[in-house]
């Protein structure tokens, strides 16, 4: 009896080495709850959210912590040896691609708190509410960038989302921002709902939800359910990820939000869906046409992204918007990623390519919507292009620190933009996507326009009555300090970046199979499948 | 003759499209959200048959994951046209348009 009962526990609990895995997510659940439950206690009348605060930025400490003991140490807990172990049934995959992603997440979410606690504005925003939600969103992105199968991708995707469409709208009195977070809602749930129905069918085909049993799928016109599936699981994701056609929620939901918040909203997420999307194509596709057709697929978003992002960008004022159509375009980018990780899928080269532009698009779009939070505080919400003005006279250190964001957004070589914009092309060219490389690159160049006008603004024009004021206090130093290490961070990647993601080792980890009495799955599946396929295939 | 599950198979792309067709053509933000949770529905029926077609569990399991997730999304849906119903006096979606695009 006492046996059976060890033996169940050993097998519903997973080893140690999990939660070491795992802790940086357990933390920022726990802490975002504890966090939740501090805001009953009011310390200091000054500043009383302070405990629900600080309790936020230390239960980001393991997401960094972790991170950095994994991927320094070699050998440790299976994180660094050729096939790293995953859990709970691949829904928690222990690799190093999720441990660089809890620490892109990890950094990016203290630096949000950070940016709310010292700025005007981001501290009427910072009640334990918004410190619960950002650790929930943030856990999401954790969540679905470590799953190997869709359940907890779902789940996490979900647990993000539903705290993105609160976070949007967290300004109950503005209108903009209420409306942001209902068109951010109706579109994101429709996405989900979109992304389901296409597994369903992808399920219906192949019988497993596990990214690593994709390549059964038989992507072909004789299997129109796999097919459609297929596509609704991947415009689903477009959807999310902002790439056009699907874009058209991202600049109203971006203008409507507070600026802390967008730069969370347009850097974290996006590292999330890259990951998901990383690992669904990444394990490749069944046929010789199999990865061709997907890789089709991402060739027309990737270019209608760079057309979208690079033009309309361009008939904007509001700098907001043009950071938006920014982010279309270099979403546009990530699908050339995926177009060669879908040629390529099991090329090193691609995938690291992938892991070292999300890390420097991450940076680079969190610093420059932290100077325009701060911009934004001392004047008033929504900046105009013209309202940079004189900004290179009036505040050098800020106007210097976005030049280097926005020089580095436009991939010009000093910044960092330009060598993961280097590596993704070199990547897409070695495996044969040499058209795909010249479109990007030549749109790229109409996008120049709209961020060389914003340089001009700043360094070239007078001030007018209508320019910026950048507030100049205590907390502004504070801003100054924090803006300084991202814009050095991002020039730092942009050099020894590279060579550092060519260290990490981007095998995905794959469940240990538990020696069990059942026959194995996978053989009575494809017997099982046949014929139900054959029977709802209306060919 | 279709078995019950490819009858619910279609019958959930039919409720699918219904959904959708919502969620694109009607005006009224609440109508929308129902819209949403039609598709979610389908999407529901869709796995609970494909997973009686292909003879494995994972379907059903997946189904009462997205019950809650659809509970949530409905109460956080719900509180966000409440709010701003009380800004603006009107759920129409014609009625959104602060922000320029």
């Amino acid at each position: 009896m006492s046996e059976n009962f060890e033996t169940m526990l050993s097998m519903s609990f997973p080893p140690a080495a999990f939660y070491l895995h795992a802790a940086p997510i357990l933390a920022l659940l726990i802490g975002g709850l504890i966090a939740l439950i501090a805001g009953v206690f009011r310390g200091n009348p000054d500043r009383p959210n302070m405990l629900a605060y600080q309790i936020g930025f230390v239960s980001c400490f393991p997401s960094v912590i972790v991170p950095l003991i994994l991927l320094a140490a070699p050998g440790s807990f299976g994180a660094n040896t050729a096939q790293p172990p995953a859990w709970l049934g691949s829904g928690f995959l222990a690799d190093q691609i999720s441990q660089f992603t809890f620490l892109i997440v990890g950094l990016g979410t203290m630096f949000t708190l950070f940016m709310a606690e010292i700025s005007n504005a981001g501290r009427q925003l910072l009640r334990p509410e918004l410190v619960c939600l950002l650790l929930f969103a943030s856990a999401g992105i954790m969540i679905l960038a470590s799953s190997g199968e869709f359940m907890t991708f779902f789940t996490g995707l979900e647990l993000m989302s539903v705290s993105l469409y609160v976070l949007v709208g967290y300004q109950r009195q503005d209108t903009r921002g209420l409306e942001a977070a209902v068109k951010y809602f109706l579109m994101g749930a429709t996405a989900s709902a979109i992304i389901l129905m296409g597994m369903a069918l992808i399920y219906l085909n192949i019988g497993s939800l596990r990214w690593s049993d994709l390549p059964a799928l038989n992507i072909s016109l004789n299997n129109p359910f796999g097919v459609i599936g297929l596509l609704m699981f991947l415009i689903g994701l477009s959807f999310k990820l902002g790439v056009a056609p699907f874009h058209t929620w991202g600049p109203d939901v971006y203008q409507g939000a507070h600026s802390t918040l967008t730069g969370y909203m347009s850097t974290l997420v996006k590292v999330g869906i890259v990951m998901v999307l990383l690992r669904v194509l990444g394990n490749g596709f069944a046929g010789a046409d199999g990865g061709p057709w997907v890789a089709k697929v991402f060739w027309v978003l990737a270019t209608l992204s760079i057309l979208v992002g690079s033009v309309f960008g361009l008939v904007h004022n509001s700098i907001k918007r043009m950071l938006a159509y920014s982010s279309i375009a270099n979403a546009g980018y990530f699908c050339l990623a995926f177009a060669t990780l879908a040629l390529a899928p099991k090329s090193a080269e691609a995938r690291q390519a992938v892991l070292a532009y999300t890390a420097i698009y991450t940076i680079l779009n969190l610093g420059a919507f932290a100077i325009l939070a701060w911009l934004e505080d001392s004047s008033r919400e929504d900046l105009l292009k013209e309202e940079l003005a004189g900004l290179g006279k009036k505040a050098p250190f800020a106007a210097v620190c976005l030049t280097i964001f926005i020089l580095g957004l436009a991939g010009i070589p000093p910044a960092a933009g330009f060598f993961g914009k280097f590596m993704l092309i070199n990547s897409a060219v070695s495996v044969g996507l040499v058209g795909l490389a010249v479109v990007m690159v030549v749109l790229s160049c109409i996008s120049l326009f709209y961020y060389l006008s914003l340089l001009v603004e700043i360094w070239l024009k007078p001030a007018t009555r209508s320019s910026v004021n950048p507030q100049d206090n205590e907390d502004a130093r504070d801003v100054r300090v924090l803006v300084g290490i991202v814009a050095f961070a991002s020039l730092l990647v942009g050099l020894v970046g590279p060579r550092w993601v060519a260290s990490i080792n981007p095998t995905f980890a794959r469940e240990i199979p538990v020696q069990s009495n059942e026959p194995k799955t996978g053989d009575s599946r494809s017997e099982n499948l046949s014929p139900a396929v054959g029977a709802v295939n209306p060919h | 003759m279709l078995t019950l599950p490819e009858l619910g198979l279609y019958f959930s792309f039919l409720l699918f499209l219904v959904g959708l067709a919502g969620v694109m053509f009607r005006k009224n933000i609440l109508f929308m959200m129902l819209s949403v949770e039609i598709l979610l529905n389908a999407a529901n029926l869709a796995f609970v048959c494909a997973s009686k077609l292909t003879g494995t569990m994972d379907g059903q399991v997946v189904m009462f994951f997205v019950m809650a997730v659809a509970a949530c999304e409905a109460a956080i849906g719900l509180a966000l046209i409440i709010a701003l119903y009380r800004t603006k006096a009107s759920i129409e979606a014609d009625d959104l348009k602060a922000l320029r695009g």
